[in-house]
């Protein structure tokens, strides 16, 4: 998946979008219910107990939607992306005076699979330890290769263009592959590192 | 003499802007990021929160060149109450848009592959999309509809007050 000017629509944009709506259907019908019944109660349960409860009632409403769109998410990404054949990539960075991460470009089997455009705030979410999941497919079962390239600003200022590449062989089960960049205080050079999580 | 003006009208409907591109009013505005002029990288989908003015445009469309000043003034004004202006260039080179870009203090986007322009189903320059603070499409202008910066001033404040 290309993220670089292509925009972010997936193959399971129209299926999310779906779900998304079927969601916000859910809340508003038992919302609008709600609501009526709590006019239906007389004038004078209608005051402080009446809007206290009712919003007791949306707040925990408002909580099971969000639980509904997290299955619907777990379950569209097991439907989407089965365990036997995906494969995901991260990245993780663990820089300090080495590297400014500008983008990552993916290759499996030779052919690009996601070139991402990371921003200040994105950047500044990896240095404190997020991990970006950059790319999700499907593999068949088989020996693969990938290869990831770094570009940023390297020591001195200067700009820096690096590759790094790892053959793996996907078996059964998920595959899931680790982009790592890190200070090399030795050589005063960042290093890059794929590697498979076992 | 039918036929002939039957070809005029055909081409003088084909000439005339829509108000309405592809990027449909009321859907989520496609995300996307893009590296600037002066390096850093912006994805649309930071901005959630303000009021986000795309504008498509090109150096060699003078329609477009003129709006730019518009688009400074709008910047000046509205940028603390929420305003964030992104221009989108989809010149050749670089060098097409520093030469226009000049004094500009919002960021100047370069679309160097269309992929942004195909997102947005770019047809006519100028395109400009306003973008509300949730992300949602509200206002199209293109071709004629975008003549001047002024043709969505309205339309900019009420989205501001939000």
């Amino acid at each position: 998946m290309s993220d670089q000017s292509s925009g972010m629509r997936p193959a399971n944009y129209g299926i999310r979008k779906m779900y998304q709506a079927l969601a916000n259907l859910i809340f508003a019908v038992v919302t609008v219910s709600l609501l009526a019944v709590a006019q239906a109660d007389s004038p004078e349960q209608a005051a402080t107990d009446g809007t206290v409860g009712l919003d007791e009632q949306v707040q925990a409403l408002k909580k099971e939607v969000m639980d509904l769109n997290r299955d619907l998410f777990i379950l569209e990404e097991e439907l989407l992306f089965p365990a036997n054949t995906q494969v995901a990539v991260f990245v993780s960075m663990d820089v300090g005076e080495f590297f400014a991460l500008d983008s990552v470009q993916v290759k499996v089997d030779d052919k690009e699979v996601a070139n991402y455009l990371y921003t200040e705030h994105e950047t500044e979410a990896l240095h404190r330890g997020g991990v970006h999941k950059i790319f999700t497919s499907n593999l068949r079962s088989g020996e693969h290769e990938i290869v990831a390239f770094f570009t940023g600003v390297g020591p001195h200022g200067r700009d820096y263009r690096r590759g790094a590449s790892v053959k793996f062989e996907k078996g059964i089960g998920a595959k899931f592959l680790e982009l790592t960049i890190s200070d090399k205080a030795a050589k005063a050079q960042p290093e890059f590192v794929v590697r498979e999580w076992e | 003499m039918a036929n002939r003006l039957k070809s005029v009208l055909i081409v003088a409907v084909l000439c005339t802007g829509t108000a309405i591109g592809a990027a449909d009013s009321g859907v989520d505005a496609p995300n996307f990021a893009l590296k600037a002029l002066d390096g850093k990288n912006h994805r649309l989908s930071e901005y959630r929160g303000e009021v986000v003015l795309l504008n498509f445009w090109a150096s060699w469309c003078g329609t477009c060149r003129s709006q730019l000043s518009g688009l400074q003034e709008f910047h000046q004004r509205y940028h603390e109450a929420g305003l964030t202006i992104l221009g989108i260039n989809i010149d050749e080179h670089d060098h097409d848009a520093v030469d226009l870009a000049g004094g500009l203090e919002f960021p100047i986007l370069r679309d160097t592959r269309h992929d942004v322009s195909e997102l947005y189903d770019l047809k006519r320059l100028p395109l400009t999309v306003l973008i509300d603070r949730d992300g949602v499409v509200r206002h199209v202008y293109d071709g004629k509809d975008a003549r001047s910066s002024d043709a969505y001033l309205a339309d900019l404040r009420e989205l501001l007050r939000e």
